[in-house]
């Protein structure tokens, strides 16, 4: 089974200070880890390490067991502000892999659709990106992501620019999308409610150097999977309380 | 101004805080044209006024309307050996020419500019020490090393080019951005491909902005690169009017010069619009 690990992985820019420190996480298929905390707290460097955009100053970042050299087709990134190409219609975007490999038009197209198809754009193909709104930018993103077919998705607040509507339908969307391909989901947020909505794992971040002070298990995402409202969800008592809880190990540190 | 102000600042806070700068753009071009319009009435009124009450003598200010005759009559007739036509077609041919072979050199130079600090270290104080020479200046040493033909006049209207197509590439290629670049990575993009599908085209609209002003530049270096030995040419049809006091013709080619100018912006901003659209938007 895929297997991505980030084994007491450090990162310090050249003279700088430390950005993280000693952190591990392990992100199997199935799996949707959430990683939150405030910003400066290194969660992005977290994902960049994981993406192979940045290599560790100690410490080592693995993917079935074997050190990562760079990023790599097998975990696709899905940016906050999106990163499409406004050189290239909508297809072209989501099929971007698929034309670094050589694919035929034809190949593309029909890849393009499917994927387009699983995020709610079938028919927008032929649009310019820059004609799309945010939100159906971020659903491109998540297309073209999803076209790569891989075994990894890494999402780095993905949501964090959109309108708190849009932010929903998308949360939901994310749901589905994992519940189908099951691709090993590492997602940065600031959202306490989006992590808890999403995780199977979560895990809090505090800053000065970036580490992990916390994880914990949830399955609220499980339970809107299996049919229950995302209002419900988040008005249960439990869900609450997760949500207070959470609160309480970000701010602690500031407290203190 | 104090209109922009009233509209902008002061009379309708709101809107312009609902909707950034739109509205106020809008208003505010009709004003802009229609004052633009009217400066130009105006010059033409002061220069037909002063060149009907000889205010100026004829010799050294002959009126719009002989100007305009002068035009006609180039135009069929021609002057020294050659109709406007083909004054004006050697001059396109020369900066066209000059403007390829520099997009040549300059687009690639400007990648290793804006790519590596080792293409930075090599290109960026040549270019630095070429740009602020006026081509006046080392059009003696090209017709020293290179004659008086046709490459002569070519060279110094692309040198003058080289700087502002090197500059932009260079910033353009810097500016790409790094999700951008990222991104492509993570979808196995190796760095051929990066450079193909994600930098020249990011870099794309300043490259053409480039060009836009290089063309700009390269035009008016004609005149200078005419100075050579030209036996035709906008610039060369001035300078022979000019020694025989044919002050009709050579008001006449200076705004045959403007004129040409002002569409090959016009047409160079629509071939912007055409291959990126995107600019600015995304």
């Amino acid at each position: 089974m895929p297997h991505l690990a980030l084994e007491s992985v450090s990162l310090r820019y050249d003279g700088g200070a430390p950005v993280l420190s000693n952190v591990s996480l392990d992100i199997a298929s199935g799996e949707f880890v959430v990683v939150v905390g405030r910003s400066g707290c290194g969660k992005t460097s977290l994902l960049n390490l994981a993406a192979g955009f940045l290599h560790p100053t100690s410490g080592r970042v693995l993917v079935d067991d074997r050190p990562v050299a760079g990023p790599g087709a097998e975990r696709a990134v899905v940016f906050q502000n999106d990163a499409l190409f406004p050189w290239l219609s909508t297809a072209e975007n989501v099929a971007f892999a698929a034309r670094l490999a050589g694919a035929s038009a034809a190949e593309r197209r029909l890849q393009a659709d499917r994927a387009l198809e699983i995020v709610g754009l079938a028919g927008l193909g032929d649009r310019p990106v820059w004609q799309l709104s945010g939100g159906q930018r971020q659903r491109v993103g998540l297309a073209r992501a999803l076209a790569a077919e891989p075994d990894f998705l890494l999402m780095d607040e993905p949501l964090g620019a959109l309108d708190a509507m849009t932010r929903e339908t998308l949360q939901d969307l994310l749901l589905q999308t994992w519940g189908r391909n099951r691709a090993g989901t590492l997602l940065i947020t600031h959202g306490v409610e989006e992590a808890l909505y999403l995780a199977t794992q979560i895990i809090v971040m505090a800053p000065g150097p970036g580490r992990i002070i916390r994880r914990l298990d949830v399955d609220f995402g499980r339970r809107r999977l299996a049919g229950e409202s995302a209002r419900s969800i988040k008005a249960s008592p439990a869900f609450v309380e997760a949500r207070e809880d959470l609160l309480d190990s970000i701010f602690e540190r500031e407290a203190a | 101004m104090s209109l922009d102000l009233a509209d902008t600042a002061l009379g309708r806070p709101r809107a312009a805080e609902q909707s950034e700068t739109e509205p106020s753009t809008t208003r505010k071009r009709p004003v802009v044209a229609i004052t633009a319009t009217l400066t130009i009435i105006a010059l033409l009124l002061a220069w037909t006024v002063a060149a009907h009450f000889k205010l100026v003598s004829a010799l050294f200010l002959p009126s719009p309307f002989e100007a305009g005759r002068a035009f006609l009559r180039v135009a069929s007739e021609g002057f020294v050996d050659a109709t406007l036509w083909q004054h004006l077609s050697a001059s396109l041919g020369r900066v066209f020419a000059a403007l390829v072979a520099t997009t040549l050199i300059a687009v690639p130079i400007g990648f290793s500019i804006g790519a590596s600090p080792i293409g930075r270290g090599i290109f960026d104080p040549i270019i630095e020490f070429l740009r602020p020479i006026p081509p006046l200046a080392y059009l003696p040493l090209v017709i020293i090393w290179f004659g008086i033909g046709e490459p002569s006049k070519v060279l110094i209207i692309g040198i003058s080019m080289l700087a502002p197509i090197v500059i932009s590439t260079a910033s353009g290629v810097k500016g790409v951005d790094t999700d951008r670049v990222n991104a492509a990575r993570s979808l196995g993009a190796t760095r051929a491909q990066l450079v193909r599908h994600v930098v020249l085209p990011s870099a794309l609209p300043s490259i053409l902005t480039g060009i836009r002003i290089a063309l700009g530049v390269g035009w008016s270096t004609l005149v200078a690169a005419e100075l050579v030995a030209a036996s035709r040419g906008l610039g060369f049809m001035i300078q022979s009017a000019a020694q025989f006091l044919v002050t009709d013709v050579v008001l006449m080619g200076i705004l045959v010069i403007a004129a040409v100018a002002v569409a090959l912006e016009a047409v160079l901003r629509w071939i912007e619009r055409r291959l990126v659209p995107w600019a600015g938007k995304a």
